[in-house]
């Protein structure tokens, strides 16, 4: 059968891992196709008028951690392909319902001024994690977040000899509780951690051996920054860099197949039944399952590797998000004791101690609902007048929920949260309000929520609504992540290499995942990295 | 980034993207600034009911592919933009249980009419034979810059006679199709046609304009992915061509400089300097009335211009249905055609349907029996949902301003308006309800003004249609060559000649002035077939007669 077209690459997938990964390659003159099933590319990357025309939502991601750090962020020059950041300077803010709280910001002093206010030696012990963390951070973690990662020895072999790397591999067999427990004194402190560790980066409070993330977060190593005109304008800005290096993208392809022949990948079939030809490689830059189960075929593979990717394990939970339009912004009675809390870009909503976060979590294991709902929010627009009609706000509610839900009517999940999804907005906006009092229905033009069974709809990969890809447990990161045998990006099948979210670091727009296969595609095929190694 | 270009051009829908294709080829530094975030104005497609489920926002019926210029010229099929004709093109089932179809095919399509009128079958192949033969000169006369002076617009006037017939040019619409068809609901389907194209059948003096949409009467068709893939491969292709494109751009400011457009402010403060011209492709009164300072203009140009009528007969609301499986029409069950018929007229039967419409919206009325104009795309395109299901797109001819309550009444009442047109397919189709019916999306002419604020008042021919608002008149004979009164200033959105919709002539026809002016029209890539001959033979007219 003649191909449609014949490329030297075909990476499957347009979100923001497989568009840098074909990005790096197209720079080095190969022809690329990416073909992504959706219309839109950019994956998690998706900026939409949810609610109303001219009130823009990010559906999924709504802030970006390590534009910073970035190497693909300098590379490709996404800055002057458009892509434009705005860096709040309150961080995180968590009011509670007592009239106080604090905020994070991305000013130490100002983040220690606000926690002694609840906690002296609580102030200081962030500033002690922080400073003592810092270095260690920049130059050992974040730029193992931008490698294959090495086998566990390496790194053991390595962090054991310094002291921080001592204590770093001690923090790394503790869970973030305890982490938390044995740093913190205060409740609210030790909640508002853990909940910047749940929520939007999916590490749960008991989850051994992940302990050692406590300090990324409290080093603020990472910066959330918002992109202007809504996520997706990064999407717009990968594009551009893409297509700029002479690289094709097919919106609505629909890969059904990966074409193998004497255990190499050679192209790829359409849904519509075209068929593209890769004379040097296919990268899927989408989920596990659909690239082995789906598009590889488990028949394809040694038995033993098949068991072994089925029970690779997805996200212990998923999040119902509430999409607000807003005639006016929050107002939080805690600002009366924080000025900085109206202004802050995260607020956690709820998790007072970590115990209400351990009741939810109850919950979730048991597919229910949690009765508390407690919320991680954002107002994108008061940081970004644009996402928003002049004198208008936009507004953004998550609260962690599982994806299969016991004792609600419906065939289906989706079913299931179409009967539970008016009463969980509901009872989401009533939480807001115990915190911001004026967002009743005179200020809210609209609200309209996504379902754990939206999310999956909308991206396969993101199975069960799971937006990390994959649970972040000990046996599934790093070296492991998603298994030994495919943690370099390589697969069994020849020319066939991996991309996704599913390899480390994990989900989020980090970038890694794609950054690290195109790294692995050049080193195989000997390709000249025009760029500069991190 | 260089921040100074030889044209900026301002919004990129699809007629800032073809004047910016044109000028990127003639070798020209282009930059397009987009209000957005998305570009592609009304080529947007979105999942507004459920994931998965594609919805055309704006334009789902494209008329002119596969002669849309850039369609051509830039070999967009290339970057993978896919129509389709459906056979059954455009149709109507009635309640008695009979059918109504026009199919791609002449033939058949005067066959079903037939069976109405013996006669109208007739008349139908007469002027579509008339048509066929004129049809170049349609186009010719869409894709060139009109005429202005008042002599040229007597040779324009006498152009349009000779291809229509010379009794056309003094009457409506509606009084062309009444003289030559004699069956009432072969009248209401040509309305429909002309009436969806987004005027006001009524006006005086646009027979002419209605004739030349029968041209293309049964080339309605579908972009395969959605109507945003074609903004897709435009914005591919710009880049491919050296051009630059910006999203979330807003222009505040027109940069005037002795007289001349030198540059645009965004309203994020920061300067975009063009050495040869800024464009616009939005509205008149955003760009002299917002963009520029009151004194580079003439005031009494400033009040021509304040003046431009905005949303009539072009003002829709939209609902998007998310659906199980696609409509079943009672009248399929003597005509199974319809079922598999693409632009489909639910109950505009007879034209007096249209005309109570009309009226009521002519009084700021919601119409109180819906009548739609409405389209299943996945029966053709099964990738724009989920494997097996259907998506299902309604336009309902609405008034902007709901009486006194004004526009900001559509926000409480576009639910219940959406779910009234689903209950009016419903009659003709009685699996349009129920289980079958998954979600519905209503889409307000409020919220597409909020949305595309180029589109005043809901408008999508940005300004209306009216005989004095039309070619050499469009939108103010002034602005009607597509230069502005600002040196190194022109306007290339809908509210220019031809008019709105998905057919790029304003861009292409400013494209044709801006590279006169500029000294390049000899680089520009003007290939495009069947009518570049026509468009070569009108400007060849229009010179003489200078």
């Amino acid at each position: 059968m003649t191909a449609t077209g014949t490329f030297d690459f075909i990476v499957i997938g347009a979100g923001h891992n497989g568009l840098i990964a074909a990005s790096y390659l197209a720079r080095t003159g190969a022809s690329v196709l990416i073909l992504e099933r959706r219309l839109e590319a950019g994956g998690g990357l998706t900026t939409e008028e949810f609610t109303r025309g001219g009130f823009l939502h990010n559906l999924h991601s709504f802030f970006h951690d390590t534009i910073d750090v970035m190497p693909p962020f300098r590379d490709l020059k996404l800055a002057d392909h458009g892509a434009r950041y705005i860096c709040p300077d309150v961080q995180v803010a968590v009011p509670l319902r007592d009239g106080r709280g604090y905020t994070i910001h991305n000013d130490a002093a100002a983040t220690e001024r606000s926690i002694a206010r609840l906690s002296a030696a609580d102030a200081a012990a962030y500033a002690e994690m922080r400073d003592g963390y810092r270095e260690f951070m920049e130059t050992i973690v974040v730029p193992g977040l931008y490698s294959a990662p090495p086998p566990p020895s390496h790194v053991t072999g390595a962090l054991e000899t310094s002291p921080e790397g001592a204590d770093y591999l001690r923090l790394s067999r503790s869970t973030p509780a305890d982490v938390v427990r044995a740093t913190f004194e205060n409740d609210a402190i030790r909640a508002g951690v853990l909940f910047q560790l749940a929520v939007p980066r999916g590490i749960l409070p008991d989850y051994a051996g992940l302990g050692m993330v406590v300090p990324l977060v409290v080093s603020q190593i990472e910066r959330s920054q918002v992109c202007v005109g809504g996520s997706h304008a990064l999407a717009h800005a990968l594009w551009r860099a893409f297509v700029s290096a002479g690289g094709v993208l097919r919106g609505m392809a629909e890969v059904t197949k990966i074409e193998i022949d004497d255990n190499r990948a050679r192209g790829v079939t359409l849904a519509n039944g075209e068929w593209y030809e890769a004379k040097r490689a296919v990268i899927s830059a989408t989920g596990l399952r659909q690239t082995f189960k789906h598009f590889v075929g488990l028949d394809k593979l040694d038995p033993k590797l098949t068991r072994r990717l089925l029970n690779y394990k997805l996200d212990e939970f998923s999040l119902f998000g509430v999409h607000l339009a807003l005639r006016e912004p929050p107002r939080f009675s805690a600002a009366a004791f924080d000025p900085d809390i109206d202004r802050a870009l995260k607020l956690d909503l709820g998790f007072e101690t970590p115990a209400d976060f351990a009741d939810a979590l109850a919950a979730i294991r048991k597919r229910r609902i949690p009765d508390h709902t407690a919320l991680y929010a954002a107002f994108p627009s008061l940081h970004d007048p644009s996402q928003a009609p002049p004198g208008f706000h936009t507004g953004l509610l998550w609260t962690p929920v599982p994806f299969h839900l016991d004792g609600v009517p419906g065939e289906t999940d989706f079913d299931k949260w179409e009967h539970v999804k008016k009463d969980l907005l509901a009872r989401c906006l009533a939480t807001l309000r115990i915190y911001a009092p004026n967002m009743a229905s005179d200020a809210i033009l609209s609200a309209r929520a996504l379902t754990p069974a939206d999310i999956s709809l909308k991206f396969p990969n993101m199975c069960r609504g799971g937006v990390f890809m994959g649970r972040l447990s000990q046996d599934q990161i790093e070296f492991f992540r998603p298994l030994p045998e495919l943690s370099q990006h390589r697969t069994p099948i020849d020319a066939l290499y991996l991309a996704g979210s599913f390899c480390h670091p994990g989900g989020g727009i980090t970038g890694a995942p794609g950054y690290i296969a195109a790294q692995v595609v050049a080193d195989d095929l000997g390709l000249t990295k025009w760029w500069e190694q991190s | 980034m260089n921040q100074t270009y030889d044209v900026i051009v301002i919004g990129g829908g699809h007629n800032g993207l073809t004047l910016a294709l044109y000028m990127a080829a003639a070798k020209l530094k282009v930059l397009v600034l987009e209000r957005r975030h998305e570009f592609g104005g009304g080529l947007s497609t979105e999942e507004v009911t459920i994931p998965g489920y594609y919805h055309n926002l704006h334009s789902n019926f494209h008329g002119i592919m596969p002669f849309f210029p850039p369609y051509n010229d830039f070999n967009l099929a290339r970057r993978g933009v896919r129509y389709i004709l459906p056979e059954a093109d455009i149709g109507m089932p009635l309640k008695d249980g009979r059918a109504l179809i026009l199919y791609s095919d002449d033939r058949r399509a005067a066959d079903s009419i037939a069976a109405f009128s013996e006669r109208d079958a007739e008349e139908f192949l007469e002027v579509r034979r008339r048509l066929a033969f004129h049809s170049a000169e349609v186009l010719g006369g869409a894709f060139s810059p009109p005429a202005v002076s008042p002599r040229q617009r007597l040779f324009l006037e006498e152009e349009y006679g000779r291809i229509f017939g010379d009794d056309v040019l003094d009457h409506t619409a509606a009084e062309w199709v009444e003289r030559h068809f004699e069956n009432p609901h072969v009248r209401a389907l040509l309305l429909y046609h002309m009436a969806i194209c987004g005027f006001d059948v009524r006006l005086p003096r646009l027979a002419a304009l209605g004739i030349g949409y029968l041209a293309y009467l049964t080339n309605w068709q579908l972009c395969v992915g959605g109507s945003h893939h074609l903004a897709h491969a435009m914005g591919g292709e710009l880049l491919a061509q050296g051009g630059e494109l910006l999203e979330s751009r807003g222009v505040k400011q027109i940069l005037v400089e002795s007289n001349r457009a030198v540059g645009v402010v965004t309203v994020d403060g920061t300067e975009f300097r063009a050495r040869d011209a800024v464009v616009s492709s939005v509205d008149p009164h955003q760009t002299f009335l917002d963009f520029l300072p009151r004194e580079a203009l003439d005031p009494t140009f400033r009040k021509k211009v304040e003046a431009i009528r905005y949303g009539h007969g072009d003002v829709l609301f939209g609902a998007h249905v998310a659906l199980k499986e696609p409509p079943h029409h009672i009248a399929s069950a003597g005509h199974p055609d319809i079922d598999r018929t693409w632009n489909l007229n639910i109950g505009y039967e007879t034209p007096e349907d249209l005309y109570e419409h009309y009226e009521e919206i002519d009084r700021g009325e919601l119409p109180k029996r819906p009548r739609l104009n409405a389209g299943v795309n996945t029966l053709f395109d099964p990738s724009q949902a989920p494997h097996g299901r259907h998506t299902a797109l309604i336009w309902q001819f609405a008034p902007f301003e709901i009486g006194e309550r004004g526009g900001a009444a559509w926000d409480s009442l576009g639910d219940d308006y959406a779910r009234a047109c689903v209950d009016a397919w419903r009659e003709y189709a009685p699996n349009m309800g129920g289980d079958n019916v998954l979600a519905v999306h209503p889409y307000t002419p409020y919220d597409i003004a909020r949305k595309m604020v180029n589109m005043r008042r809901g408008g999508f021919h940005v300004a209306a249609i009216s005989h004095d608002q039309a070619a050499e008149n469009r939108p103010i004979p002034e602005l009607s060559g597509f230069r502005a009164p600002v040196t190194g200033l022109y306007l290339c959105g809908a509210s220019q000649h031809v008019h709105g919709g998905i057919l790029s002539s304003p861009g292409y026809n400013c494209a044709q002035v801006l590279a006169e002016d500029l000294g390049v029209f000899d680089k520009l890539p003007f290939k495009s077939k069947p009518w570049w001959p026509a468009v070569e033979r009108w400007r060849e007219k229009m010179a003489k007669i200078e």
